[in-house]
């Protein structure tokens, strides 16, 4: 599907990712993670890669597997330069930061995060999360 | 019914926020507006209420992390209470948890203020 690259449409991404995960048969929280995953992909593609400016569009696509869930975003705004490595919560905090979170959380939701240029001007984020057999225990899921 | 709605409201001297539907980046800035109000105007002794957020993206957490030291500087802290499922599960992966005090109900957020 193609959708506007807005953070009006957010929503609408969200919720048909949601869609996409639970007619999968991933658990309803585990299909909120993967939409909330997803959106931050959105939400980066708006911010970031068109920065705001209107009139362009996102192509999403599942691609249900026999492992995993796979989501492409595919764009034809900037690429990142690189990808953040990790966060330092404490240090972003007294620097008062807002941002620099999203593709942190896509990578404690997700199996497997990146951001790959397809051809010349055209790129794409491609999320997955393995099936509940295939995923390996997460440090924040024991409790 | 609105994405977001941010109600206000007091507690002793402690402000209660009560954000009811999502917080993505497109309704994060009544949230984070709310906050904002609150501190530039001292009143810093902040509990965010969380029983009624269905989710919580990156840009409503970004909100508390750049304003919680700002709060902290001032005498005060803002402190998140009653998450739920998917909201608690990111709070806690996003590693917030370390960050930011939290509490079971909103109750046991404001009167942790007492002892501060």
């Amino acid at each position: 599907m193609d959708v506007p690259a807005t953070c009006e449409c957010l929503s609408l991404v969200h919720e048909a990712t949601r869609r996409a995960a639970l007619a999968e048969d991933f658990d309803p929280a585990v299909a909120d993670e993967i939409a909330v995953a997803v959106s931050e992909a959105m939400t980066n593609v708006v911010e970031h890669a068109y920065r705001g400016e209107p009139g362009h569009a996102v192509r999403l696509r599942f691609r249900p597997g026999p492992e995993a869930l796979r989501i492409e975003l595919e764009h034809r705004g900037a690429a990142p330069k690189s990808l953040p490595a990790g966060v330092d919560l404490g240090r972003l905090a007294r620097e008062r930061r807002r941002g620099g979170l999203g593709v942190h959380l896509m990578r404690r939701l997700m199996d497997h995060v990146v951001h790959e240029e397809l051809a010349a001007g055209v790129c794409c984020w491609v999320l997955e999360r393995n099936r509940p057999r295939s995923r390996p225990p997460s440090p924040g899921s024991e409790s | 019914m609105p994405d977001l709605q941010v109600a206000t409201r007091r507690a002793a001297d402690v402000a209660v926020v009560e954000p009811k539907g999502f917080i993505n980046a497109h309704t994060v800035a009544e949230f984070e507006g709310v906050l904002n109000e609150l501190v530039e105007a001292g009143d810093v002794r902040i509990v965010i209420s969380g029983a009624h957020l269905s989710y919580v993206a990156s840009a409503g957490f970004g909100a508390i992390m750049g304003l919680i030291e700002e709060a902290r500087a001032g005498g005060g802290d803002i402190r998140v209470a009653a998450l739920t499922g998917t909201v608690a599960h990111i709070f806690r992966v996003l590693g917030f948890d370390r960050l930011c005090r939290t509490f079971e109900t909103e109750e046991e957020a404001v009167l942790s203020f007492g002892g501060s």
